[in-house]
């Protein structure tokens, strides 16, 4: 065999060369000498994601309006620009003409769940509501974010009954501790406390750090008229709190932790100044709903 | 040319020994008393599965019914595969139950009466220790390796090297993200991971996070994708931990040490999100002695990528990193960037941009033969430190656009990361891809430990100054001072020992000094170059504008220096402070 007709052999069972880009704007200037030769809805809505990682939004939506001109069905660039602009006026329109498009049922699934999300973004908690109702009915199969948005919507509207019936069936058919968690929090909204209470002792008995637990077994106490055992559950809590929450830059769902304690045991002005620190942070509301009922 | 033709012939050597598979058989979701064997063939197989404790006795048989056979999504069958998988492929799931803890056993795969995999001592599994038990783990941390070439290869076999040299057998495997560029397709997992791995995989689990070039293919919401069927990751706490219900996010237990991983890509990143409520309710649960978290996106980086610019990279500091020290976190390694960055002992570091003053506990190198060990107290304390280990270094080019602040280390060489915990430490070294240990430091944790973050710590070289090393950056004396406290002042003074009672204790104003030396600055020992370091100006200066805030205007004011020879076998140490105002 000669040298030449070896390395032939050799080169053609190297791997191909690899795209794996080294930064973002070296990824941006890449697509945009692509897109200079030929533009792709595709192009442009990969173009896009590299803006948004830059937090560009601009740029983002620029290049997600471009590829749905360019293929107006482009789905992921559709549902990119419905979450890049959240609770403009525009995106619940755009929702509801990817549903009225949508073919597939796991898209009608999607384009469904992206109204309600949208609507909920907008305080439109109405058609929120009614859309998490229809994905109820018509997807079954649905993924628990929408069981744990429809909760929320319905723990706001002051149903906390129902909101405790669709978390437990979710929790029927799926594993998370989050689901699980939550239907806990709406059944004591609810005044339900029977069938939660074992696993608030259970929790109690196995957790490392209890005050979440305690908090919890404090608003049973509360429903069953035990205010003393919620008084000295609750104090329990603080003092657990307090050697968990870094002063200067703390973990805000501890403060809102917190707040709820205090909130609980009768410091209300104590309580608001934690809510108001949560207000004022990036925080979405559901981290402190319950401190927010609370204190109404 | 002799050279090469011995590395083909090798090559095909191997190639005909897992001919028979699709894709060879590897391990996946272990705990004490069950694991995974995960295998594809192209095309229809009778899958068996035999296994026992030795080579020579596989004496037992994985029931029919614990073999999952998973189709492409063509064709009817259970839990179909992601569509880019080859129509024919057939991906078998055997699951092994009942097993002893802390016990090496060996398998073997057969389709019917034929055995597929070669009867290898490379072949075998071991269980994990029963949760809790004081079991060491040494383990292997990858990022960002998913070309396929010659330096992702160099990387692995460095370790394989290493180990071998050392007589050490890994544990278990995590890989940050970026295993299959560069859309994580089913073909690039085949190439880019499988093939790579292949006699590391086949006894070790990979447990994985997703990285981005992943989440083209693969999404986190769903649990679909080429990710989710090359991985089979806890939903329902199988291995320790909490239930989290996705695979996108979950963790286990080994022994002491809690693992936690989290999908920084495409889910939820904010505090309501569903991932980070999981994370919380799992901290407060777990009772383990060490923590240790993994996921793509790095909370601080001036690599390839700018933690302080990528929204990503925001979100996974300011969101996850306080619900994560909160819970007492020890070591965080992510990828995404393609450098090897390791950070100081740190905590609350949150801001944007990210900065140094008041994060940083303790700016020593960790390293037990330089400053020693980073100390934290037993168990899991929130707010006691983190380190946080970028190995986005695993295979692909490497690059630098900066400095972050918090960082101790930063190289670019590509390499993994070793890691062992025993006893109250934990041990990490950065091995290159020439097998050379680039990097060591250590997590001791022992009694109670309280820090204080430093005023004015140690500050890593500017990228600026690291290009050019022949001008260090050094801040200037201000010319128009007053000195407060002048050379050659009178001190009380503790050499050679640790301060009496706790280990901050000294640094309180009330401590009692009365038993500590009295005497004129400088104090030091060896070659008594005082003289010397005065008649060339050679001192530091470090600004302490941070501090005036604590001064007091009325009473005493006192201020405490520590010193540290940079090592035991240093000939000389000279401290000779002052304290200078700038007016």
């Amino acid at each position: 065999m000669s040298a030449s007709r070896f390395f032939a052999i050799v080169l053609a069972v190297l791997p191909a060369p690899t795209f794996a880009h080294h930064d973002v704007n070296a990824a941006i200037k890449e697509l945009a000498q692509k897109i200079a030769a030929g533009a792709t809805a595709e192009l442009h809505y990969e173009r896009a994601i590299e803006y948004r990682a830059l937090r560009n939004t601009k740029s983002a939506e620029g290049d997600l309006r471009a590829a749905l001109a360019l293929q107006p069905g482009h789905r992921e660039s559709l549902t990119a620009l419905i979450q890049l602009l959240r609770d403009t006026p525009e995106t619940l329109e755009l929702a509801k003409s990817y549903l009225a498009n949508a073919q597939e049922p796991k898209h009608q699934l999607e384009a469904r769940f992206l109204i309600a999300q949208v609507a909920s973004w907008s305080d439109d908690d109405d058609t929120a509501l009614l859309t998490c109702d229809e994905i109820q009915k018509l997807h079954p199969d649905h993924p628990t974010d929408l069981d744990l948005l429809h909760a929320r919507l319905l723990l706001q509207s002051g149903n906390p009954a129902k909101a405790a019936d669709v978390l437990n069936t979710a929790r029927q058919k799926h594993q998370g501790i989050v689901l699980r968690n939550a239907w806990i929090d709406a059944s004591l909204s609810a005044s339900q406390t029977t069938e939660v209470l074992p696993l608030i002792e259970q929790e109690l008995a196995e957790s490392r750090f209890r005050a979440s637990w305690l908090i919890r077994r404090a608003r049973a106490s509360l429903v069953t008229n035990d205010p003393d055992k919620a008084r000295t559950d609750l104090h329990a809590a603080l003092t657990e709190l307090n050697t968990r929450i870094q002063p200067d830059r703390p973990d805000l769902t501890l403060i809102a932790d917190r707040g709820l304690s205090l909130a609980l045991l009768g410091s209300k002005d104590l309580a608001l100044q934690d809510l108001t620190t949560l207000q004022k942070s990036t925080l979405s509301k559901s981290t402190y709903a319950i401190l927010e009922a609370e204190l109404k | 040319m002799r050279l090469l033709i011995l590395l083909l012939l090798t090559s095909l050597s191997a190639a005909a020994e897992n001919s028979a598979f699709a894709r060879a058989p590897y391990l996946q979701m272990a705990n004490h008393e069950s694991i995974h064997i995960v295998w594809r063939t192209s095309g229809e197989s009778t899958p068996r599965v035999r296994y026992g404790k030795s080579t020579d006795t596989l004496d037992s048989e994985v029931p029919a019914g614990q073999i999952l056979t998973r189709l492409h999504p063509s064709v009817e069958g259970p839990a179909p595969l992601f569509k880019d998988a080859p129509v024919e492929t057939h991906q078998f799931e055997a699951q092994i139950t009942g097993l002893t803890p802390s016990t090496t056993y060996y398998y073997a795969v057969y389709d019917g009466e034929t055995r597929l995999t070669a009867a290898q001592e490379s072949y075998r599994f071991k269980t994990n220790p029963v949760p809790g038990t004081d079991t060491p783990v040494y383990f292997w941390v990858v990022g960002d390796s998913g070309t396929g070439g010659k330096d992702q290869a160099g990387v692995h076999t460095a370790m394989v090297n290493h180990n071998a040299t050392h007589g050490k057998e890994l544990d278990l495997y995590l890989h940050v993200g970026d295993m299959a560029y560069g859309s994580g397709t089913n073909e690039e997992f085949d190439d880019r991971f499988f093939a790579m791995y292949e006699p590391t995989i086949r006894n070790t689990v990979c447990w994985a996070s997703m990285g981005n070039h992943e989440g083209r293919t693969s999404k986190g919401a769903s649990g679909e994708g080429p990710f989710y069927d090359a991985y089979i990751c806890p939903t329902n706490a199988e291995a320790g931990g909490l239930a989290s219900g996705k695979e996108a996010f979950y963790s286990f237990d080994y022994g002491r040490v809690h693992f936690i991983c989290l999908d920084s890509h495409d889910l939820d990143r904010s505090p309501s999100g569903e991932m980070a409520q999981w994370l919380k309710a799992d901290l407060e649960k777990t009772k383990a002695d060490f923590l240790v978290a993994f996921f793509h996106h790095p909370p601080y980086t001036k690599g390839s990528h700018d933690s302080d610019k990528e929204g990503q990279l925001i979100e996974m500091r300011e969101h996850i990193m306080p619900i994560l020290e909160s819970g007492g976190v020890d070591i965080v390694f992510t990828g995404h960037s393609h450098i090897y960055e390791r950070s100081m002992l740190i905590d609350g570091a949150y801001h944007t941009p990210t900065i140094a003053d008041g994060v940083i506990l303790d700016d020593g190198d960790g390293d037990p033969k330089g400053d020693g060990p980073y100390r934290k107290s037993a168990g899991l304390t929130p707010n006691n430190g983190v380190v946080q280990v970028v190995t986005g270094h695993g295979g692909t080019a490497l690059s630098r656009s900066g400095t972050s602040p918090v960082m101790k280390r930063i190289i670019l060489e590509h390499g993994s990361c070793l890691i062992s915990v025993s006893g109250d430490t934990l041990t990490a070294q950065m091995l290159n891809i020439d097998a050379k240990i680039s990097d060591t430091f250590a997590i001791t944790k022992k009694g109670e430990v309280k820090h204080t973050p430093l005023l004015n710590p140690w500050q890593p070289e500017s990228l600026k100054t690291a290009n050019n090393p022949a001008s260090p950056k050094k801040p200037a004396v201000p010319k128009d001072s007053l000195a407060l406290i002048p050379k050659s002042a009178k001190w009380s003074y503790l050499g050679g020992s640790h301060p009496a009672g706790e280990p901050n204790a000294w640094t309180s104003p009330n401590y009692d000094i009365s038993s500590w030396s009295t005497g004129t600055a400088g104090f030091g020992f060896g070659d008594n170059d005082f003289t010397l370091h005065e008649a060339q100006g050679n001192f530091d200066y470090f600004p302490l504008d941070a501090a005036a805030k604590f001064l007091k205007t009325e009473g005493k004011n006192v201020i405490a220096i520590e010193g540290h020879n940079a090592n035991l076998k240093s000939s000389d140490f000279t401290l000779h402070p002052a304290l200078l105002l700038k007016k």
